[in-house]
């Protein structure tokens, strides 16, 4: 039953978020149903996670720096999701008298304290991107368990939370289920909350409910904590050896000591963001070299001819076959070499870069060399990958390591190229005097 | 509610042209004459010509599965709400009806279908004469019906049955 509004009286703005966060999908589900003209902005060029929102220039604007952050046509600024939800939306989803304005609130209140924090604490280590403590786990399921009942009881006798339709209170507690129905709501534990499952599968089935979200599959497994997955997020999370002490980077650290202290504190408060990005793009894990053309050079046959062949047979097929229309060849050299020390520890520099990568490597190729020795030394090395933009860009995954080197794009044709390539494809040659000592091979 | 009113209802519900109902002589039944000039009988047929004439055909299912659900709940109308003579036949009517509503908030789908809209009049005159007591041991018939009842453009003039939050009667079997 659609009231026609008046167009003049419609909110309209851009809405700032990353893709598939669940907090945005508040305000877009709103805008469904109020009618109001949302543009979307939540990819690159114009929005880049960790970037966009940290610029001086968003920060003006949004102080806390977060996603989604709303600026109306006329240039005013909202944030915090569901204040957004609320200019969005229109009177229904507000509450039509001041009592139903209250309980839209107080169920949004509810939904942003007593399920939210319980929720990712369950959820999050069964997703592997936080760490698994059994006894909050325990804690939270019992949370949760307790604030569904509460729920369960209260739609015992009614259709939606507040009044007889939809408001902003059932979006938004809606909202805030969402990774709990997903990952770890399976048939038998939500079993006990039927009066909860039938709400909440009626909202998601609603017209506006799946422009926004899709299809909504219930959980038919528990989720359980994934270790491995915890150590791969851990190993691409931590960045200025945060979490992990990298050796290589002490004469670094030391340096920028006082200014590393500084940020931890704003880091773990961002944390959670952080978090709950790698949580949406569990949703669609997408190859970002997907976006460049395929080309005839197969990545994975020169690997493989190059691992099993010596070096002549490999070279030699590497440039009858390569591809440069759409692949790049680049040159790497570390920026700081004054502050490498040991040798090994420079190795483990190289190897965490490449763990790092794991990603890329569908796509990519390199190696990277040690030359000198102890206390004297310097890396540089030789990349090929899909595409001619320099590929760390493409994921925020990757950005950890790149930018402690510089990045130099070779001509495919030129004959140095070449002689480069070759001396860093067999680990043989003058290269510009440097005293070769040890590699590593990306593959 | 009688049919008279019930399509006078629905074909304003659905933004259609009032239908001129009669009753025919031999059989009783409430007719109308169809643009083509024909007769067409029957609670069922009316509402679903009614329905296909308007704005609103989704009403009826927007596919082959939604619509014979539909149809199904339309049959189950005239053939039991309608019977409904006696308090056994009323009780039995409600605990189906209850039992079926448990874990949906629609009859058919997620949203509301002639269905709906048709079990809805159907039961009216039953919701109006059951006490607080009686409406609680149907939770969920009598929440589909609350929820029913507030679309303003399928009451109409029928009046509002209240429904009491504070559940007083703990005895209720579920």
């Amino acid at each position: 039953m659609s009231i026609p509004f008046a167009v003049a009286d419609m909110a309209s703005g851009t809405l700032y978020t990353y893709a598939g966060n669940f907090r945005a999908f508040k305000a877009l589900i709103a805008a469904e149903y109020s009618g109001a003209q949302v543009r979307v902005v939540n990819g690159p060029p114009e929005f880049v996670f960790g970037e966009t929102n940290k610029s001086e220039e968003f920060r003006k604007k949004f102080p806390l720096g977060k996603v989604p952050a709303f600026e109306t046509s006329d240039n005013k600024s909202i944030f915090e999701s569901n204040a957004i939800a609320h200019y969005i939306g229109n009177d229904q989803l507000r509450g039509e008298t001041a009592l139903d304005q209250a309980l839209v609130i107080q169920w949004i209140s509810f939904a942003d304290h007593e399920i939210l924090p319980s929720a990712c604490t369950w959820v999050f280590p069964c997703l592997g991107i936080m760490q698994y403590n059994k006894q909050a786990t325990d804690r939270a399921k019992e949370d949760i368990t307790n604030a569904l009942n509460v729920l369960n009881n209260h739609l015992l006798t009614r259709t939606y939370l507040v009044g007889e339709r939809i408001t902003q209170a059932d979006i938004s507690v809606c909202c805030n289920l969402f990774f709990l129905y997903e990952h770890v709501l399976d048939p038998a534990f939500r079993k006990s909350f039927e009066n909860v499952n039938r709400w909440f599968t009626t909202l998601v089935n609603q017209p506006q409910f799946k422009k926004v979200i899709g299809d909504f599959k219930l959980c038919e497994k528990m989720a359980q904590f994934d270790a491995k997955k915890f150590s791969e997020f851990m190993g691409k999370e931590s960045k200025g050896g945060k979490k992990e002490s990298k050796p290589p980077k002490e004469g670094k650290s030391l340096k920028e000591g006082k200014k590393e202290k500084e940020p931890q504190k704003k880091e773990e408060v961002e944390e959670l963001d952080e978090t709950e990005k790698a949580l949406a793009e569990e949703h669609k894990k997408k190859d970002p070299f997907d976006d460049f053309p395929k080309g005839t050079f197969g990545m994975d046959a020169f690997k493989r001819v190059y691992s099993n062949e010596d070096e002549q047979k490999s070279i030699a097929y590497f440039w009858e076959n390569f591809d440069k229309e759409n692949y790049s060849i680049w040159y790497s050299e570390y920026k700081y070499p004054e502050e490498l020390s040991l040798v090994f520890m420079s190795c483990n520099l190289i190897s965490g870069m490449f763990q790092r990568l794991d990603k890329m490597r569908k796509n990519a190729f390199g190696s990277v060399c040690l030359f000198g020795e102890d206390h004297n030394s310097t890396i540089s090395g030789i990349w090929i990958w899909r595409g001619h933009q320099l590929a760390f860009e493409l994921s925020p995954d990757w950005r950890v390591d790149y930018e402690s080197y510089t990045w130099t794009k070779l001509d495919a044709d030129a004959e140095n190229t070449k002689k480069l390539v070759n001396e860093y494809l067999a680990w043989e040659g003058d290269f510009g005097g440097k005293k070769f000592n040890q590699g590593k091979i990306f593959k | 509610m009688l049919c008279f009113e019930e399509f006078q209802s629905l074909a304003n519900f659905l933004g259609v042209e009032k239908p001129n109902v009669f009753v025919d002589e031999q059989w009783k039944r409430p007719c109308v004459e169809t643009s083509a000039g024909k007769q067409l009988c029957g609670l069922v047929s009316i509402s679903k010509y009614l329905t296909d004439k308007s704005h609103q055909r989704s009403l009826l299912g927007t596919n082959i599965e939604e619509s014979s659900l539909i149809n199904q709940w339309l049959e189950y109308r005239t053939v039991y709400i309608n019977q409904v003579h006696q308090k056994s036949d009323m009780v039995r009517v409600l605990e189906d009806l209850d039992l079926v509503l448990q874990k949906k908030v629609y009859f058919v789908g997620n949203r509301l279908t002639l269905a709906d809209i048709s079990i809805y009049y159907g039961l009216h005159r039953i919701f109006v004469s059951l006490t607080f007591q009686e409406k609680e041991k149907y939770l969920h018939l009598s929440r589909w019906f609350n929820q029913v009842q507030h679309v303003p453009e399928v009451r109409q003039t029928l009046p509002v049955v209240v429904f009491s939050k504070s559940r007083l009667y703990k005895t209720t079997t579920l």
